[in-house]
């Protein structure tokens, strides 16, 4: 008990904001797809960070990979109650009911390349997209991305394949190109 | 979500969409970092004061436990009370005949007169005035069982296509029973009847009084449903399509949503 009220006392959140949040700034836009979405989740992580921080253990893992997990955990919520109201608009789309299409201004001022990723990075399942942007567009280096997402340096190559696959698949017409050269492991 | 196609006819390079989004870097935007860092400061403050708030919780419930246990307390005292007084209460002592008295102890009462006799004329009024018939309560029990008698024959009647019958019944009831409890399921049947027999005026306005009950909003959608039915008998298509995107939009079942919808189809299929 009295370890863990230490460990609260330790927890500096304006220290791990300021080394982390450019990083996770990066990683939220890339994984909703949302950059008006940036702000709020942002935010929430840091607040559930504050009120978890007694399980967090600097033995055990970096703040990063900690914080990791909790916006990989409230992206997927994002995108979820972003495909509810997607869905909920086509129902309504096909009872004849007109709802004006929602675009946010943020998602208007991306430039055609990006948003054309971002579309692609949308239809890979969570952890091929996580693997994704980690590798090819945040260019860690696989160990590292391996660290993040709990799983073996293995079967990150195995998630970077099926996302390339993937792509292939509903955009043929898309010239892949080979991985970022890097040394295997 | 499937991707759009890009309009040129250019092929797109993976490289390329890449190192757009590499350099694309929201992170370089130090409002949005800062006005981040405002927001989870200000919601640490509130998850404070939360925390602060809870740790008076325990002294609320100690206060409303103390106000319990004083009511209890009273009220065991009171009890105690009422029954120390019955305890001490003596015994009414048995009055003794009169006659057996010594001495009288008051003096004697004066004499009372005989009752006048009234003037002839009132008396004469009195006599024409004939006697009130005793006041019987109503019987409500058997009075709520002939409403639910003719309540349930009136929806036989309407179940058998026997619509005017089961209205004039209706009517019959409603003359007889203004004050009833199944007014609200009277009107509803009503409101069934009239569109069968097609009164639609009135079943428009009773309509249009079942919407605006707030008790009935539940049943909303029912009633959107059938005002929608009665402007397409109308031919009024415009105002019938808005009656059932109404009536969809408030949910219907699964019978009654799926005719809604085939009106609706029919009526922008009618309409120019």
């Amino acid at each position: 008990m009295a370890a863990s009220e230490d460990k609260m006392k330790e927890f500096n959140l304006e220290g791990i904001y300021q080394d982390q949040a450019a990083f996770f700034c990066r990683l939220i836009e890339r994984l909703t797809g949302d950059p008006s979405a940036i702000e709020d989740i942002l935010q929430e992580a840091f607040l559930v960070a504050h009120r978890k921080r007694a399980s967090f253990d600097p033995a055990k893992a970096s703040a990063r990979s900690w914080l990791f997990g909790i916006v990989v955990r409230l992206c997927a919520r994002h995108r979820r109650s972003l495909g509810r109201r997607f869905r909920l608009f086509r129902r309504l789309d096909q009872q004849g009911i007109n709802v004006p299409p929602e675009q946010p201004d943020a998602q208007i001022a991306l430039k055609d390349e990006v948003r054309h990723m971002y579309q692609l990075l949308e239809a890979l399942p969570c952890k091929q997209r996580q693997a994704f942007v980690l590798y090819e567009i945040e260019e860690l280096a696989t160990k590292e991305i391996a660290g993040l997402m709990g799983i073996s340096a293995n079967t990150v190559f195995a998630h970077l394949h099926q996302a390339r696959k993937r792509f292939k698949k509903i955009a043929p017409d898309l010239l892949m190109q080979e991985p970022r050269a890097e040394a295997r492991p | 979500m499937t991707t759009q196609k890009r309009p040129s006819q250019k092929p797109v390079r993976l490289a390329d969409l890449i190192s757009a989004s590499r350099a694309r870097r929201p992170d370089q935007d130090a409002k949005l970092l800062a006005n981040t860092w405002q927001k989870i400061e200000s919601g640490l403050e509130a998850q404070r004061a939360t925390k602060t708030r809870s740790l008076g919780l325990p002294l609320r419930t100690l206060r409303a436990a103390l106000a319990v246990w004083l009511l209890a307390l009273s009220l065991t005292a009171g009890a105690a009370w009422g029954i120390y007084q019955a305890v001490q209460k003596p015994a009414p002592e048995k009055k003794q005949p009169a006659s057996t008295s010594p001495e009288p102890i008051a003096p004697p009462l004066p004499e009372i007169s005989p009752p006048q006799t009234p003037p002839p004329q009132r008396l004469a009024r009195l006599q024409r005035k004939p006697a009130r018939a005793p006041v019987t309560k109503p019987d409500i029990e058997s009075s709520l069982d002939q409403q639910m008698n003719r309540y349930t024959q009136a929806k036989q009647l309407a179940k058998t296509g026997k619509s005017q019958q089961a209205l004039a019944l209706i009517e019959d009831w409603e003359a007889s029973y203004p004050q009833s409890p199944l007014q609200t399921e009277i009107r509803l049947l009503r409101v069934e009847l009239l569109y069968q027999t097609r009164r639609l005026t009135e079943a428009q306005s009773l309509l249009t009084s079942l919407i605006e009950d707030d008790n009935l909003a539940a049943r909303r959608a029912s009633f959107f449903r059938l005002q929608g039915d009665i402007y397409t008998l109308r031919h009024q298509c415009e105002q019938a399509s808005k009656a059932y995107l109404k009536a969809l939009g408030l949910g219907l079942q699964d019978q009654e949503a799926a005719r809604a919808r085939a009106m609706l189809q029919q009526c922008q299929n009618d309409s120019p």
